[in-house]
């Protein structure tokens, strides 16, 4: 199987297998404009997130393959789980699956913030977004 | 543009948007979330976050709904958007929408034609027609990337009224976006099992479906089609609020064989033969409407029925019933404690008020602690009631108490400090013993509640304080009930979730 490096804001050397990075259609741009030679700089995603990207369509990767006995529930569950993380971490998924263009963890974190907007008054609203940024500076 | 902006924002180039609540993340990656929310929300909740998010609330209006918020169909027609209205903001945002819904439009179908055929990107559409007016060139008008297509509405202003599908309209309507759709919703007059038939064969992706026509009554068809895989939502009826009888033919074979996969099924049915079939083989429902316009007068057979819809459909989350008794609300409280709505809309002169008493209350909320809506229509509850779904349901969130006679102000002054982190939408109409009282509690109390009726006659009376009250608390809604004592007619409360 061929290997794919990617390397982090922080400089930390991910490497993963080609079929799980093509689910990226940012990092697939670049295969195809560069070539698998030399590594692939993300310098707008930190490590810690872009492990959680990785776990996440690693995991959706292997339900979908045949033979997988995982449920929708289990996925469901899995899903939730995952997105069940502090404010800014989950801003920061946003902009990432948004910057590496990966499709169903963009709508799984949109979906999530969006569900957040839609239940609180705009007050609320504000200061979470609010306390999200001071927590990032 | 996403990117520049977010630098300019940052830098304080006094774009006037410099307090931006951003939480760092740009336009674009904004956008994509606003995309999930619906106009009416965007525009009365996200726009007041900060000036950056009114502006793009403003500039992305993608969805018309006039509609208020989940709980429209508790209210008259008078609070929606006019056609006209509709069809002026459609024209405005023309390149950009994705779903329409018009209210009731007798009048303007050809207008409606016209307006649909300029929005390249609908998905959803959703119209009202009635017999004499059914634009025959509707089909052609329509995008092909339609997904969800409904041309009857479930709404109470077209009991009664059909909508004519023109000779092998449906047809040629489909064959073009059968693949895309997912939701459709039909009224027509001449819609055999043959038709049914056509559907199940070339949707195959359809989820949603919802016919009402005439000639479902007409049962010798032996050959029946399984539902397409994907069908989860099912809604046979042969007049609005009548369903087909599930415990004959071909419906009963339709339910036999794939009633499994179904999770809504709405059965609008006096008859108890088709309760015990829904409870046969649809046993993976999660919703269910029973509820019916026709008189049901329970007798100890039908209360036997009813109390064994809970044991055999245990994921039941919304249900509304057509009649019930302390007893049926009691199997509900010991078996479904996933429920999340509970319905009781029976609105009838004859037979008086429905015979449920705060021991049946009391017996299914102490069960379900999920319940997020509830409605108990012309029920003889007392506010002992009221104590007991402020205790029992944290996470209530609307109440209707139509014409329950002997609630009075002290529910409110229950009900509204309890619950005040979810409760959101409270009716009162028809209810005599509220008065001016209830109002003043709101006034001083401040509450989640944006959304309060009350009778027409206390409305009028009222006027100038509630004047007062919605200069205290903007956010405060106080709409009158639909009849006035007067009305001799019995108003129908939708019959739909």
């Amino acid at each position: 199987m061929v290997k794919v490096t990617l390397k982090s804001a922080e400089g930390d050397v991910f490497e993963v297998d080609e079929e799980l990075a093509l689910e990226s259609l940012m990092v697939k741009n670049m295969i195809e404009d560069v070539g698998l030679d030399s590594a692939i700089s993300l310098p707008n995603v930190s490590s810690t997130i872009l492990a959680k990207v990785i776990e996440y369509i690693k995991f959706h990767m292997d339900a979908q393959k045949d033979g997988s006995k995982k449920t929708s529930e289990e996925i469901k569950a899995f899903d939730d789980d995952f997105v069940n993380v502090g404010i800014p971490t989950l801003f920061e998924m946003v902009l990432a699956s948004n910057y590496l263009n990966v499709k169903s963890l963009l709508s799984l974190t949109c979906n999530t913030v969006a569900n957040m907007i839609k239940t609180k008054p705009p007050a609320e609203v504000k200061e979470m977004f609010t306390s999200a940024k001071q927590a990032k500076a | 543009m996403g990117r520049t902006r977010r630098k300019r924002a940052r830098d304080g180039d006094g774009d006037g948007e410099d307090d931006a609540t951003t939480g760092g993340l740009d336009d674009d990656t904004l956008l994509h979330i606003f995309d999930r929310i619906s106009t009416r929300e965007l525009l009365t909740r996200a726009a007041f976050v900060c000036r950056r998010w009114n502006r793009l609330c403003q500039s992305h209006v993608r969805e018309i709904v006039p509609r208020f918020g989940d709980f429209s169909r508790w209210l008259h027609s008078s609070v929606w958007l006019k056609p006209k209205d509709v069809i002026k903001l459609a024209r405005k945002h023309a390149s950009t929408i994705t779903s329409i819904t018009f209210p009731r439009s007798q009048k303007d179908a050809e207008k409606i034609v016209s307006t649909v055929s300029a929005l390249p990107h609908l998905r959803h559409l959703s119209a009202a027609f009635s017999d004499d007016n059914f634009p025959p060139y509707l089909a052609e008008a329509l995008s092909p990337h339609l997904q969800s297509l409904d041309v009857f509405s479930r709404d109470h202003d077209l009991l009664g009224a059909s909508v004519t599908w023109p000779n092998g309209g449906l047809a040629v309507t489909l064959k073009s976006f059968t693949l895309s759709l997912t939701t459709l919703h039909i009224s027509s007059s001449d819609f055999g099992w043959d038709h049914l038939n056509d559907i199940f064969k070339c949707c195959s992706n359809l989820s949603d479906l919802g016919v009402v026509s005439s000639d479902l009554l007409i049962l010798d068809h032996a050959s029946i089609s399984p539902m397409p895989p994907s069908l989860t939502s099912l809604r046979l009826c042969v007049s609005p609020g009548i369903s087909v009888a599930y415990d004959r033919s071909a419906p009963w074979k339709l339910i036999k064989d794939s009633g499994r996969q179904l999770q809504a099924l709405y059965a609008e049915s006096t008859f108890s033969g088709t309760w015990q079939a829904i409870c046969k083989a649809c046993t993976n429902l999660k919703v269910l409407d029973l509820s019916t316009c026709d008189e049901v007068v329970i007798t100890q057979f039908e209360e036997k029925t009813l109390c064994k819809i809970p044991f055999a459909l245990r994921n039941l989350e919304k249900v509304c019933l057509p009649t019930a008794s302390d007893n049926i609300l009691l199997q509900f409280g010991r078996f479904c404690s996933h429920l999340i709505e509970f319905e009781l809309n029976q609105i009838s002169r004859k037979t008086g008020a429905c015979n449920v008493q705060d021991k049946g209350i009391m017996a299914l909320v102490e069960g379900c602690n999920k319940l997020q809506v509830m409605s108990f229509v012309n029920c003889t509850i007392t506010n002992r009631s009221m104590r007991f779904i402020a205790f029992h349901c944290p996470c209530l969130r609307a109440l209707n108490l139509f014409g329950c006679k002997l609630i009075d102000d002290e529910a409110v002054a229950i009900l509204v400090p309890r619950l005040s982190n979810s409760l959101y939408c409270l009716n009162l109409d028809c209810c005599p013993r509220i008065s001016a009282a209830t109002l003043e509690f709101f006034r001083e109390r401040a509450s989640k509640v944006e959304l309060l009726v009350i009778h027409k006659t206390l409305h009028n009376k009222l006027g100038a304080l509630i004047k007062c009250i919605k200069a205290d608390r903007p956010l405060l809604n106080i709409k009158a009930g639909a009849v006035s004592e007067s009305d001799s007619c019995v108003p129908v409360i939708l019959l739909s979730f």
